[in-house]
């Protein structure tokens, strides 16, 4: 064994470069791939911990306190045995108006919440520790997320206005809301001082109260709100835990995802690139295990020295991959918390770490001990009198590629003589290049939302107009389409709709939805859709993903709506993504609300300007032209607190993809040393017969360029075939079904580019070593 | 010679066989006549006035409705918008002072004035204010004060609302600007609004029978509500607040000061040879600022655009360039155009508002006016302003009876509303009246809209009176009974819903309330306490609260008697052990405050507010002989 370490020893210290390159592609995947699989298993806790510590209700009802009651409500709930505990009643007032910070308005919806202390259930963390017990009059508690998003800070002042005035409250403090975790969530919840609504909401508006049921289980709300709904005529809403958790883990879900698929991309090309330079030492150990050999190793003991140099390399690489990767998720685990202000700390890492150390470790020196089953069976004599493997240097005769340039020539019989390994490294390069132009189309698609928006379920449009009905003699569509005629020059579309509500009647339960009747045929509005078809037929409609899986519907199925108080039966032709509403919603043609209400016309219209028409010119041209009769905004794309969060997520990828520069380095490197190290007795020949340095340099080059351009290609392909499915799959939950990827002309010769930028890098490193080989090394001569 | 006597004879000849027509004024009186007959107006009189003298002036009808004293040309009655006219002219007067500047911000002479955003407010000039691109839109709480400070309010309210608009860019009519303008010639000329438009316009123009504010007991028409093929009187006579009508809607004059008005724009700024204003601001006043979209095809006009002036309109209507504008307050209404070309003008006014009217039933104000100038200049009358397209309301839709249970009962106000309706905290009843539903609008004991509902579908209702038809929203429960409705601009949610409350009648110096029998009642020094058993005391007494009984109007409007008006205020209190939240609502009676305090720990206050303390708020009744609370009364035991 002592032999062996000294061994080990010895050609650790002579391939230093070598093994410090496998060292740390070892590490990056380590670290790639137990961030990913701790991430993974550590990204829905921080929800659920927050949620169990403050002890949040699994289930929220809204109700008008004239229309439902909350006793006879609270006492039915109370008296089920799944009912844990019923919140006091919370008056809140949903609040759609606008506040107002430093002369810019903030549009948002907020449930404007009195903080009840309820004794048993729904606290918050209060994040500022001057902040008294409950908001004080004049102040305002904002959910934290509002700090980011909106750069607001305790002591601001908020001007919020009502239909009865406005109200100027100071921000006292920012909290963790355990539901409304998520700034993505619409409406928010905001807290004022208990006995605030009396004061500044209009005494007759005062009517709305928030009640919180928590069950044991907190999952066990559908059964229990079913059976409420057959017993008790509530006229309410509710919002339920798995829709606040999937709000706040979207996202983090996605990225997980993300980066364990990236991670075991990376841990494969880290298991090709120690095949590659076990396979190189192998060849260059030749003539060493010979003499090993005769000196009375067996082939698993030359097998063990590789082992042993493995696990050398393993050991420190996987300590410091998973000491990294530790770090790592603790620099994301902050990162959540400080997005969101929580306070989780992962606990019991140390099994996942074990366990992801142990696969990793497995795999290697499986890998390891499979790939050096040839050193096991080199032939002493052979080795010690030839000192190269004479079957590995069996290169084919050029004379058939006479036509080429020598070095062309042999360049290609590089490529074709190495098929095999030669695949794998270009195989490398596919992933490689895969996962550079995926990351980058993603990136790219999300930059790109305004030019493609229905591709995202947006409305294809710059601006929205809205008719505004409380003037004198409002405009209708007919006179709206027609004064705007005057301004078709400079517009390229225009598409009427409406804003609807109505209620999707399943056996179990209410699924309320809000989506949009298009007074044109939707084939015009260039939406798509997910299956089945755009609504033709006035008992046609298409609904969101996100509201077909919430009231278990699908294409073809009949679905009873509750529409304008009628109750309809219509087919689901189609459904469709949204990323606005997150998948929900539903469309319909203008011709269905037709059928329940006649008078029916839309007062919307998205306008689609041409190229040369500059947005903010044409919306005062629109505004000086029509006055007080229409509003005009800016039309939707993404929410603020979307966008940032995809920021983040376009940055953290970005660091993801110069590991890969690095790793892909590291392996075109190893790639050269193997191949220069397999095919010495070739350049010894080569050089014997007059081949100068560089046109060896040149031949591999030629190998190399070959090699990465077959790997480039397969890369781009796999991305076009499989990209769009990989990230759809990430991307469902958010309502994103088929993710609208982009893969650009431009982005595709760049990663090329790069790539083979990288690939010629890594390979002039290596080559440097053709210098060292002399004529008249090989015996053979 | 010969010539002279051929082209007499010739003229003779040509005159003979001209066809007969009426004299203008015979024409413009049987036009009218017949107006007045198809027409729901109870009372309007009509005066055409050319530069010298008024050459036409008549009045048909009736001051109220199925009264017995005649509209006249000396009929006080409110004007409405034309109220901006005579903002802009007292401007345009202080302007020719040298006192102000057209194009100086707002904010040079009302240094307070600012609003949520002040990059833009700050570029408000007063020529915005007067030409309605000031951008100072949006819902403002009213309040119940008319005097002049009540302006001085208004740019406190203004501080919080936000402009959407670019200042000058955008034409958005506006009350709240000229508001403002009048709060401009306040500050500018150191004398109250109505005081100077009072001394400066109204006095040398002899228009004796013309205010802003009304004196007490003014002897004006009464105005009127739209009923069903009828229109309602108005009982209260109420003043709306006084910071949105000071200034730019009320107001109140008769046909013939208007004629005194009119002629000092048709001689250029001239009344009796004395100069009012430089006929170069009058021209001013004309000179296009911004337009506006007009009348469409459809809705009788020719899709030409209106221009607003300062203060007033300019339109090309029927080929005539039109000086005109009209005025509404829900219950009364003007119009006025001036035909520069003719040398004519003509305002109307009568007691119900014809900007709401029906005009698929009846004309409209414009229509109206326009054909007495047409006549007045020997013209034929038009169609102007009559809509050529169908009603587009009109359905065939018929609710089942046997759901009219869903829908019938008492909807009280819960949010919205502009202040022609929100004042007052309006309620709505629905009845079944024979096979139809009849909705009735209630505002301080007194019926101020009734109407028919014509569904269109089990949510949505077209109402169907002498007014405009509007929409009526129902939100249906899952039974399809109705849980609230949205009309008018409102949301007003179904009372019945509440519990039924045992109540015993109880009295507090002028005011009756329906006291719960759980309550139990202490009397206090000054007047009771009242405890409920969940936990909120409700204290009725006449204290002075600070802060709260001095912003109650302290020379309350005859107008007010039967209306309760509460002014709100909330309160921590330390007084017990723990901290209490006190909400109090003051109104003033016979110069005497009358508080109902509701005191409760903080964190049910506002839910027993809700549950509770509207309840027994909206049970609260004037004690008087007049009558007219049956309704409020009717809903207190709910």
């Amino acid at each position: 064994m002592r032999n062996v370490l000294l061994i080990v020893k010895e050609s650790i210290k002579q391939r230093k470069t070598q093994y410090l390159l496998l060292l740390l592609t070892l590490f990056l995947s380590t670290l790639m791939f137990t961030l990913a699989v701790n991430l993974l298993s550590v990204v829905s806790q921080p929800f659920d911990e927050n949620f169990e510590r403050l002890v949040a209700s699994n289930l929220l009802l809204f109700f008008d306190s004239e229309a439902d009651n909350y006793q006879q409500i609270a006492d039915w709930f109370r008296d089920q045995p799944e009912v844990q505990t019923v919140s006091q009643p919370v008056p809140y007032w949903l609040f759609n108006h606008k506040f107002v910070h430093d002369e810019e308005q903030i549009n948002v919806t907020a449930y404007l919440t009195e903080y009840i202390l309820q004794p048993n259930q729904d606290k918050i963390r209060v994040l500022n520790p001057e902040a008294g017990d409950t908001p004080g009059m004049n102040e305002v508690w904002l959910p934290y997320h509002f700090s980011i998003n909106y750069n607001l800070e305790v002591g601001d002042t908020l001007k919020f206005q009502f239909s009865s005035g406005s109200f100027d409250f100071i921000i006292s403090s920012f909290v963790v809301d355990p539901h409304f975790l998520s700034g993505l969530f619409n409406p928010t919840r905001i807290f004022v001082s208990p006995g605030a609504l009396a004061v500044f909401q209009p005494f007759e508006s005062l009517n709305t109260i928030m009640v919180g049921i928590r069950t044991h289980e907190l999952n066990d709300t559908a059964s229990i709100y079913s059976r409420f709904l057959s017993e008790i005529d509530f006229s309410g809403s509710k919002l339920e835990y798995s829709l606040f958790k999937a709000a706040f883990n979207g996202i983090y879900s996605l990225f997980s995802s993300a980066i364990l698929v990236i991670g075991f991309l990376v841990f494969l090309i880290t298991l090709i690139g120690l095949y590659g330079t076990l396979i190189s030492q192998v060849l260059e150990d030749y003539r060493q295990i010979g003499i090993l050999k005769a000196l009375g190793f067996t082939p698993n003991s030359i097998r063990v020295i590789y082992l042993t140099k493995v696990l050398v390399i393993i050991l420190p690489s996987l300590l410091l991959g998973i000491v990294v990767a530790h770090y790592s998720l603790m620099l994301i685990v902050d990162y959540m918390n400080h997005s969101s202000r929580l306070s989780y700390q992962p606990k019991n890492l140390l099994g996942a770490y074990v366990i992801s150390g142990t696969c990793i470790s497995a795999v290697t020196l499986i890998t390891t001990w499979l790939t050096t089953y040839k050193a096991g069976k080199i032939s002493p004599r052979e080795a010690i009198q030839i000192g190269i493997s004479v079957k590995s240097s069996s290169i084919k005769s050029p004379i058939k590629y006479s036509s080429l340039s020598p070095e062309a020539i042999m360049g290609t019989q590089f490529t074709v003589g190495r098929l095999l390994s030669n695949l794998i490294l270009g195989f490398s390069f596919a992933i490689f290049s895969f996962l550079l132009l995926f990351i980058f189309s993603v990136g790219y698609s999300l930059d790109s939302v305004k030019s493609h928006k229905p591709d995202w379920g947006l409305l294809d449009a710059d601006l929205q107009v809205g008719l505004n009905q409380s003037v004198f003699l409002p405009l209708d569509k007919s006179d709206f389409l027609n004064l705007f005629s005057s301004f078709a020059s400079q517009t390229d579309k225009i598409i009427p709709f409406s804003y609807a509500e109505l209620k999707i009647l399943t056996e179990n339960d209410i699924v309320e939805a809000r989506g949009i009747i298009y007074d044109l045929k939707l084939e015009e509005t260039g939406f798509t859709n997910l299956s089945g078809s755009h609504p033709d037929d006035e008992n046609d409609i298409s609904l969101g993903i996100g509201t077909a899986r919430e009231a278990q519907m699908s294409v073809g199925d009949t679905i009873q709506i509750l529409i304008e108080g009628t109750l309809k039966s219509m087919r689901v032709c189609g459904i469709y993504q949204d990323i606005s509403a997150f998948g929900q919603g539903f469309r319909l043609h203008t011709q269905s609300m037709r059928s329940v209400n006649p008078l029916f016309q839309p007062n919307q219209f998205g306008i689609a300007l041409n190229e040369s028409v500059h947005l903010s010119s044409f919306k005062e041209e629109l505004e000086s032209f029509f006055g007080e009769k229409v509003s005009v905004e800016n039309s939707l794309e993404l929410r603020t607190a979307f966008l940032s969060t995809i920021q983040s997520i376009k940055a953290g990828t970005f660091v993801v993809s110069l590991f890969f520069v690095v790793i892909l380095m590291i392996l075109v490197s190893n790639d050269m040393n193997i191949h220069v190290n397999r095919d010495k007795l070739v350049i010894t020949k080569l050089k014997a017969i007059g081949f100068t340095n560089l046109q060896v340099k040149y031949a591999f080059l030629i190998k190399n360029t070959l090699v990465t351009i077959t790997g480039v290609l397969l890369g781009i392909f796999l991305t076009v075939v499989a990209g769009k499915s990989l990230i759809s799959k990430l991307t469902i939950g958010m309502g994103l079904a088929e993710f609208p990827l982009e893969i650009p002309l431009f982005l595709i010769v760049l990663v090329g580019v790069v790539v083979m930028a990288l690939g010629y890098l890594g390979a002039l490193n290596s080559l440097r070593s053709i210098h060292s080989i002399k004529p008249t090394d090989s015996k053979a001569d | 010679m010969r010539m002279i006597i051929f082209l007499l004879t010739l003229l003779f000849i040509v005159i003979n066989f001209l066809p007969i027509r009426a004299q203008p004024s015979e024409a413009i009186d049987q036009y009218l006549n017949e107006v007045y007959l198809n027409h729901v107006m109870p009372g309007f009189s009509v005066v055409v006035t050319d530069k010298i003298e008024v050459v036409f002036s008549a009045s048909y009808g009736f001051t109220e409705v199925g009264g017995t004293k005649p509209f006249t040309a000396q009929t006080v009655n409110p004007v409405g918008s034309l109220t901006k006219s005579i903002t802009a002219l007292a401007i345009m007067q202080l302007m020719e002072a040298g006192k102000i500047h057209l194009d100086h911000p707002v904010k040079h002479y009302i240094p307070e004035f600012t609003t949520a955003n002040p990059s833009k407010s700050n570029r408000i000039t007063v020529r915005m204010l007067l030409n309605n691109t000031a951008g100072l839109s949006g819902d403002i709480a009213p309040t119940y004060d008319t005097s002049e400070s009540s302006v001085e309010h208004l740019v406190k309210t203004l501080s919080n609302t936000f402009i959407l608009t670019n200042p000058g860019k955008v034409y958005q009519y506006s009350n709240i600007g000229f508001s403002l303008a009048g709060l401009l010639v306040n500050r500018v000329s150191r004398q109250p609004y109505a005081e100077y438009v009072r001394d400066n316009i109204f006095a040398p123009l002899n228009m004796h029978r013309s205010w802003v504010l009304p004196p007490v007991n003014s002897p004006s028409s009464t105005d009127h509500y739209p009923g069903i093929d009828r229109v309602i009187t108005d009982q209260s006579e109420e003043i709306r607040s006084g910071e949105f009508v000071a200034a730019g809607q009320y107001t109140q004059s008769t046909t013939a000061d208007l004629a005194n008005y009119l002629r000092l724009y048709l001689n250029s700024g001239l009344f009796n040879n004395k100069r009012v204003v430089a006929d170069s601001l009058i021209h001013q006043m004309w000179k296009h600022q911004i337009d506006f979209l007009g009348l469409s095809v459809g809705e009788g006009g020719d899709s030409q655009r209106y221009q607003y002036g300062l203060g007033w309109m300019i339109s090309e209507i029927d080929e005539r360039k039109i000086i005109h504008h009209g005025g509404s307050t829900g219950t009364a209404s003007s119009f006025t155009m001036i035909d520069p070309e003719n040398g004519l003008a003509a305002s109307l006014l009568t007691n119900v508002d014809l900007t709401l009217i029906d005009r698929y039933q009846y004309d409209f104000g414009l229509t109206i006016v326009n054909n007495v100038l047409h006549l007045a200049a020997g013209n034929s009358i038009t169609d102007f302003a009559s809509p050529t397209e169908p009603d587009q309301t009109l359905n065939q839709y018929q609710l089942s009876e046997d759901r009219f249970a869903n829908y019938t009962g008492v909807y009280r106000h819960k949010s919205g509303g502009d202040h022609f309706v929100y004042f007052g905290n309006p309620s709505l009843e629905i009845s079944e009246v024979g096979n139809e539903l009849k909705g009735t609008v209630y505002r301080t004991g007194q019926v101020i809209n009734e109407f028919k509902l014509d569904f269109v579908n089990p949510s949505l209702a077209v109402t169907r009176n002498v007014a405009s038809p509007t929409y009526l929203r129902f939100q249906l429960g899952r039974s399809g009974k109705v849980n609230s409705v949205y009309c008018f601009g409102m949301e007003l949610s179904r009372a019945d819903n509440r519990q039924n409350l045992e109540t015993t009648p109880y009295q507090f110096e002028s005011l009756t309330f329906s006291l719960p029998s759980q309550w139990e009642s202490l009397p206090t020094q000054n007047g009771l306490k009242l405890l409920n058993p969940e936990g909120l005391m409700v204290e009725i007494n006449n204290d002075s609260v600070e802060g709260l009984s001095s912003s109650i109007t302290t020379t309350p409007s005859p107008y007010y008697l039967n209306i309760i008006h509460w002014k709100k205020r909330a309160d921590i209190s330390q007084k017990s052990s723990s901290e209490k939240l006190v909400t109090t609502f003051s109104t003033l009676r016979d110069g005497q405050p009358i508080n109902v305090k509701f005191t409760s720990a903080p964190e049910v206050h506002s839910y027993l507010l809700q549950t509770i303390g509207k309840r027994f708020l909206s049970g609260i009744v004037p004690f008087t002989e007049k009558g007219s609370t049956t309704q409020l009364q009717k809903e207190s035991v709910k």
